[in-house]
């Protein structure tokens, strides 16, 4: 068993000593770079990683992500950014498949490395089509709330953030009333906002909804600078959802309160931070799954929304991030067909493949 | 003396010395048959005619009547068939002296369209000869006394050709002793190549024998044969025995490998269009590639199934091209899988333009240039599918 550590040298040429993503630069391209478990608990505990992705890092002894050229240039332009002027929103595309949210969760611990408010939701469609119950708002006429996954995702967030959290130490800036019993009173700890919104379902979604604005807030007023994730943007904009009035009519997902939260977060009327997103075509039902640009997965009014963005696609293996692949798997012993190690054997891959990163692990998993 | 007149009995040019060889007795006779002929010039000859006759048994009578009816109708029969085709030429408007069997054959196509299935069944004018079964000229004489001597053995051609084989066997023996004693021991024989051709079937030995044979003969025929050309000397009698063996059409066809085409950039490439049951698929490969394959502008992932990859990845693998060779196709028709064995196949026909010749018969032998025939059995009527029956029921 192999493990890494900042001090050890590297032999292999598909590794890399640079454990700290904010350093990550071209020459580290196609090379793998190790993540501690403590860090991997810490950011991804409340999802983050897709399934069986995270299966296979526990398989093999080590989270180990490959540093690709999506995620170097999202850490060149956020090393570069200018914080004063308005947020820039950044949207990576690609088939599905290809490696978006290994990127993003790459761009999370570079974040978490910087410094930054992390304000990440794992995969937007698990709250369009596997909600846990939806209640219509009380606050907002025609607009529905999701008290479970709103704690799940408080409770994520105050994982991510948890340090961070207490040693910036916020406080609100305006009161909360919750219900008769029940208030937020201005300049307390944003810490007490999260816990209420954790202990009571009913007013997690509305918690939610604050904490965004409060943050936001933070971030003009140079209190904080925020980084917000978001995987699978273009499901708020799906055209169906699985929640159902009593009617049976659908609820759109522009229709949910969390919807309301997240799109004014991603709007560009602060600055201070950093948004980076990514649409996929699975995150849509099957009659939106034509194309992976995002024009098409946004939408028009996902497109007006995000617009200006910049997009950064996400494209399958070259052949330099192939072969390291391969050596990865073939130093975990994932490969163990004395054949698949040869050139034909690579080749063979490659091409059964088509170089694509899903593909490749599914080809290569022995079930 | 009458005489019969005998039958023509030639099967084709190739057996010449297979007929002077089986017929010793002569086979065109002057003067014709006269069997009712009461007038003739010679008194003498006319009390001889008569008592020869008067000899004839009444089965040997009718025998001749029927040969003599034979004969006059196939003379008839050739007489309509010339003047058909002088006919038919005249129709055409072409040369009637100059008429071949190829120009009938296309009049007749013209004139009789006909979309019957089986060739045989359509209209056809043909030379007697190769429409009516030829007969055996006639095996014995006026006094009933067979002229060959194997007669009683109901199939003399036959048991000659093997006796003959034996007697040949013995003297090629002969020859080798003669050899040996002369003492040149280290001179060895060419041997008989008999590679690129099989022994003719039982249906042309029948029509050269003029004898039908049972299956048990025809096997011993061949088995005798066999041992014969296995002899040290056999290449002696190598004219006798290619007779009896016909050309493998396989040796004959060889096709022909297309050469590489250029393109713009200077790429070499070649094209192939494949089928597959009912699907088309036109595949480019292109030379000094990096292994880039698109189909129907995806890439290869437009097959989901594993099987359908292997398929397309099996002759570069088996040529050594993966990597370097790009593949550029189209495809439509039918389901994946015969999608997959279409491109497959255009693949491999391409590759034989890049690889050398013993990749090629490799190939070849892997079954990867070999069109799939294979198509969807049709439904009976009376059963509920290509081969499945409905239910049996006893009573």
């Amino acid at each position: 068993m192999i493990r890494f550590s900042p001090t050890e040298t590297i032999t292999n040429t598909f590794r890399t000593n640079e454990l700290d993503p904010i350093n990550h630069r071209k020459d580290h391209d196609g090379r793998f770079y190790s993540i501690s478990q403590s860090v991997k608990k810490q950011l991804f505990s409340g999802g983050g990683l897709p399934k069986e992705y995270k299966e296979l890092s526990e398989t093999l002894n080590g989270l180990s992500i490959m540093v690709r050229k999506p995620a170097i240039e999202l850490i060149t332009y956020l090393n570069k950014t200018n914080f004063d002027a308005p947020v820039n929103r950044y949207v990576l595309y690609g088939k599905t498949g290809s490696g978006k949210s290994v990127s993003l969760a790459h761009i999370l611990h570079y974040g978490s490395n910087a410094g930054m408010v992390l304000v990440h939701v794992p995969w937007v469609p698990n709250w369009v089509r596997f909600p846990k119950g939806c209640t219509p708002s009380v606050i907002h006429p025609n607009k529905y709330d999701h008290p479970i996954e709103s704690v799940e995702w408080l409770r994520h967030f105050s994982t991510q953030n948890g340090p961070l959290m207490q040693k910036l130490e916020l406080k609100t800036t305006e009161t909360y009333t919750w219900s008769k019993r029940e208030m937020t009173a201005v300049g307390s700890p944003l810490s007490e906002l999260i816990d209420l919104g954790m202990n009571r379902a009913k007013h997690a979604t509305d918690c939610v909804t604050a904490l965004l604005c409060e943050l936001k807030k933070a971030a003009l007023s140079k209190r904080c600078r925020v980084l917000v994730v978001i995987d699978g943007f273009n499901s708020f904009f799906s055209p169906k959802s699985r929640v159902r009035r009593e009617d049976k009519s659908i609820v759109l997902p522009t229709e949910f309160v969390l919807t309301d939260a997240f799109l004014s977060l991603t709007r560009n009327d602060w600055n201070n931070g950093a948004i980076v997103v990514s649409v996929d075509a699975s995150a849509h039902p099957s009659e939106l799954r034509e194309s992976p640009l995002p024009r098409y997965q946004l939408g028009k009014q996902g497109f007006e929304h995000l617009d200006p963005f910049i997009p950064i696609e996400v494209p399958n293996y070259s052949e330099k991030e192939f072969h390291s692949q391969i050596d990865y798997y073939v130093e975990r012993n994932w490969l163990q067909q004395p054949k698949a190690r040869t050139e034909r054997g690579r080749a063979e891959l490659s091409f059964t493949s088509g170089n694509h990163p899903l593909s490749l692990m599914k080809l290569v998993a022995p079930y | 003396m009458a005489v019969l007149r005998e039958l023509v009995v030639f099967p084709s040019k190739c057996f010449r010395g297979v007929r002077s060889y089986f017929f010793s007795a002569p086979l065109f006779q002057n003067g014709s048959l006269k069997l009712n002929e009461s007038v003739s010039k010679d008194g003498h000859a006319l009390d001889f005619e008569q008592s020869d006759t008067k000899k004839m048994s009444k089965a040997m009578k009718s025998y001749m009547e029927r040969a003599k009816i034979h004969d006059n109708f196939i003379k008839q029969q050739l007489h309509e068939y010339n003047i058909g085709k002088r006919h038919l030429a005249n129709m055409m408007g072409k040369d009637p002296e100059f008429f071949t069997q190829t120009d009938v054959d296309e009049a007749i196509r013209y004139l009789f369209p006909s979309g019957l299935f089986d060739p045989r069944a359509r209209p056809m004018m043909k030379h007697p000869d190769e429409i009516y079964p030829k007969r055996k000229a006639a095996e014995f004489d006026v006094n009933g006394r067979p002229y060959h001597s194997l007669f009683y053995t109901s199939k003399p051609n036959y048991y000659t050709l093997m006796h003959d084989l034996a007697v040949k066997f013995k003297q090629l023996d002969r020859h080798e002793d003669k050899i040996i004693s002369r003492g040149i021991q280290n001179q060895k024989p060419t041997e008989l190549f008999l590679f690129g051709s099989e022994w003719i079937p039982k249906q042309k030995i029948e029509n050269v024998l003029l004898e039908s044979l049972t299956d048990a003969q025809y096997v011993n025929l061949i088995k005798t044969f066999e041992r014969f050309s296995q002899h040290p000397y056999s290449v002696i009698e190598k004219d006798f025995i290619m007779q009896f063996r016909r050309q493998l059409a396989a040796q004959v066809e060889i096709q022909q490998v297309p050469e590489l085409m250029r393109d713009e950039s200077g790429r070499p490439y070649m094209t192939y269009n494949a089928r597959r049951k009912t699907s088309n698929a036109t595949v480019k490969v292109i030379g000094q590639g990096t292994g880039v394959i698109s189909i129907n502008e995806t890439d290869i992932h437009f097959f989901q199934r594993e099987q359908d990859k292997k398929q397309i990845i099996f002759p570069l693998q088996f040529s050594d091209m993966l990597g370097k060779v790009d593949v550029v196709a189209t495809v439509d028709g039918c389901g994946t899988s015969a999608q997959s064995g279409a491109i497959r196949l255009g693949i491999s026909m391409c590759l034989r333009s890049f690889v050398n010749a013993e990749t090629i018969e490799r190939m070849r032998l892997a079954g990867l240039l070999s069109f799939d025939p294979r198509t969807r059995e049709r439904k009976k009527p009376g059963q509920a599918g290509a081969r499945k029956k409905f239910t049996w029921k006893k009573r």
